[in-house]
């Protein structure tokens, strides 16, 4: 995580300069996130369908930034969903192969952060493993008229209560707890 | 009225065969009237007749075409009803959705031939009601008449065995009752359970055909009805369903360990929820009335659910708060959808249809997400005062160009990807639903 101090400045000089973001990939090396997230993966694959074939990915989400007694504290959730430009994760990663994509909120609250379509569509392209199936349609409304046309169209889905907060105190040690919120 | 009387007829002998056990029923039965009724399994094979239909109504390319919308035919066990010179042959497709059953069912009526497909999706709260064992005989879901086109026909929502309402232009007339009860056989956790699937008369109240009854879902299965009883219902439905007088050669059942035949399913919580969750679980017309009745019904649960473009309220999920899975919208062109798999129940103003047989959706136009936050029941908050949960703001960005909003207790709120609910709405629930949209 802290070599995201570093990734931080370098952007931030990209988009001064009015250049939109790649989306990169990262390696992480916290072992304690890393097992975490494998462990996550591990509990979808046993209770959904969808993850036991091998689809379906990680969301990790950095949620609060050095308030109270936590120093940091991130959100990770599984997902079944393609990414869109207005939703594009800020870099991804992989765990066990399996992909993990990573929203850092201090870019957010500091830029209006735009990622480049062209690596938005690697990452979709990259993803499109990880989903269901996308199929080429066409509908049509009540009168038989062809209203939409879709090389894209798939089936998603959501996880609600499924992910964990990872909370780390001020002295940086980490604690995993389920997310039990709503 | 002939249809009437030999629906009437039909019940009035299930009825009457619900009090006596096969054991009672060692001699002919003689009904009060002179009509013939017969039931028995066989299979293709050993069918002169059923074997020159099928190859009649069927040729191989329509077969294939068939089973890969439905499921393999399983010609090793065919359901058999004949009544008077009506004689009726289901065919099951055997598929991997354990709770959606799809049959072939051939009409012999002096050899005139009517062949459809009858498809059986069951409500998702009634089917998960019953945890292990299932009581097809009140039957609540939707069937669907489809022709061997894989054209939809009809579709007809019942509960508790017998039909609601009916939403086709084609066959505005149709009538189906649930009368006649199968035996079925479930696994669960290693064990194998006992139940009954259930059977359907359908009308036309335009002519006097009984043109559909049964749904023959007849695989032979295994474990017979060790395990869980069934309970009250379902036990005396064993012994009694079966005309033991007419079974030809076959034997008349006398015990669980010998059963008629069966199919045998595997029932997960989590399977069902995946297949049945692509289809609106409840549709309302009246937006106040839906929000009032996931408010009201599910006390313990997370129930998500959309409004329409034309302002009605369908229920997508019921979730617990341990965890569980939904389906996302679809978005083309800004605008959103939510992709249900096969004709809702309500004809959604501005739905748009893809696809074809098992890959047909209908795309629902939505406006808003509705989510209810039970929790607050006991927590004595109102729901909707804490931050906004990172879930909700999550689905927030995903789907910007709806609406969304939570149902608490005495509110309701807005809320998108910023962490304080606004638009908050206080009050009974039938005066703040207006704000849903």
């Amino acid at each position: 995580m802290k070599q995201y101090l570093i990734i931080i400045s370098i952007l931030l000089a990209n988009v001064v300069c009015g250049q939109k973001l790649d989306i990169k990939e990262v390696s992480l090396t916290d072992t304690f996130f890393i097992e975490s997230i494998r462990n996550l993966y591990a509990k979808m694959d046993q209770k959904y369908d969808y993850f036991s074939q091998g689809l379906g990915y990680i969301k990790v989400y950095e949620t609060r930034v050095g308030c109270d007694s936590i120093s940091r504290q991130y959100w990770a959730n599984p997902d079944l969903s393609a990414v869109k430009p207005y939703n594009a994760p800020h870099y991804y990663t992989f765990v066990s192969d399996r992909p993990v994509l990573i929203y850092i909120k201090s870019f957010n609250s500091l830029l209006n952060v735009q990622f480049s379509p062209k690596s938005l569509k690697r990452l979709n392209k990259m993803l499109s493993r990880y989903l269901l199936p996308s199929q080429k349609v066409k509908g049509r409304d009540e009168n038989g008229k062809v209203v939409i046309k879709d090389k894209n169209f798939r089936l998603e889905y959501h996880y609600r209560r499924e992910g964990f907060f990872l909370n780390y105190d001020a002295e940086n040690k980490p604690s995993i707890h389920p997310d039990r919120s709503y | 009225m002939n249809r009437l009387r030999i629906s009437q007829f039909t019940i009035l002998t299930i009825a009457l065969s619900l009090f006596l056990g096969c054991e009672t029923q060692v001699g002919e039965i003689e009904p009060a009237t002179t009509h013939m009724w017969e039931r028995k399994t066989i299979s293709v094979d050993e069918s002169d007749n059923l074997n020159s239909i099928l190859s009649d109504i069927l040729d191989s390319e329509s077969v294939a075409r068939i089973e890969s919308e439905y499921g393999e035919l399983d010609q090793t066990e065919v359901a058999t009803i004949k009544f008077d010179s009506l004689e009726r042959y289901s065919l099951l497709f055997k598929n991997d959705d354990p709770f959606i059953f799809s049959n072939l069912i051939i009409q012999d009526l002096n050899g005139e031939m009517t062949a459809k497909i009858i498809r059986q999706v069951p409500d998702l709260d009634w089917i998960t009601s019953f945890r292990e064992v299932v009581q097809w005989k009140d039957f609540t879901g939707r069937l669907e008449v489809y022709d061997l086109e894989g054209n939809l026909l009809s579709a007809t929502m019942m509960i508790n065995g017998l039909s609601q309402d009916h939403y086709n232009a084609r066959i505005q007339d149709e009538v189906c009752t649930q009368t006649v009860v199968w035996q079925i056989s479930v696994e669960s956790g290693g064990n194998t359970y006992t139940t009954y699937e259930y059977g359907t008369d359908c009308f036309f109240t335009g002519d006097n055909n009984l043109w559909y009854s049964g749904s023959g879902s007849t695989t032979s299965g295994t474990g017979g009805s060790s395990g869980t009883s069934t309970g009250d219902s379902g036990d005396t439905t064993h012994d009694s369903n079966i005309d033991c007088s007419n079974m030809g050669n076959e034997e008349c059942p006398e015990s669980p360990e010998n059963p008629i035949p069966m199919r045998t399913i595997e029932l997960t919580t989590e399977e069902i929820k995946r297949i049945l969750s692509d289809k609106p679980v409840q549709e309302y017309q009246d937006k106040c009335n839906g929000a009032a009745a996931i408010w009201n019904n599910y006390p313990n649960n997370e129930v998500n659910a959309y409004i329409a473009a034309d302002g009605s309220l369908f229920v997508t999920d019921v979730l617990d708060y341990y965890g569980g899975d939904a389906q996302g919208l679809y978005v083309y062109e800004g605008n959103a959808y939510y992709a249900s798999n096969g004709r809702p129940s309500l004809n959604y103003a501005g739905m748009i249809k893809i696809g074809s047989g098992r890959n047909e959706f209908y795309l629902i136009p939505v406006v808003a997400s509705v989510h209810t936050h039970a929790p607050c029941r006991s927590d004595g908050s109102n729901g909707v005062s804490h931050s906004v949960g990172k879930k909700d703001r999550s689905r927030a960005s995903q789907y910007p160009m709806v609406n969304h909003y939570v149902i608490g207790c005495g509110a309701i709120a807005q809320y998108n990807t910023s962490s304080s609910f606004f638009n908050v709405q206080s009050g009974n629930i039938s005066s703040t639903c207006n704000s849903l949209k």
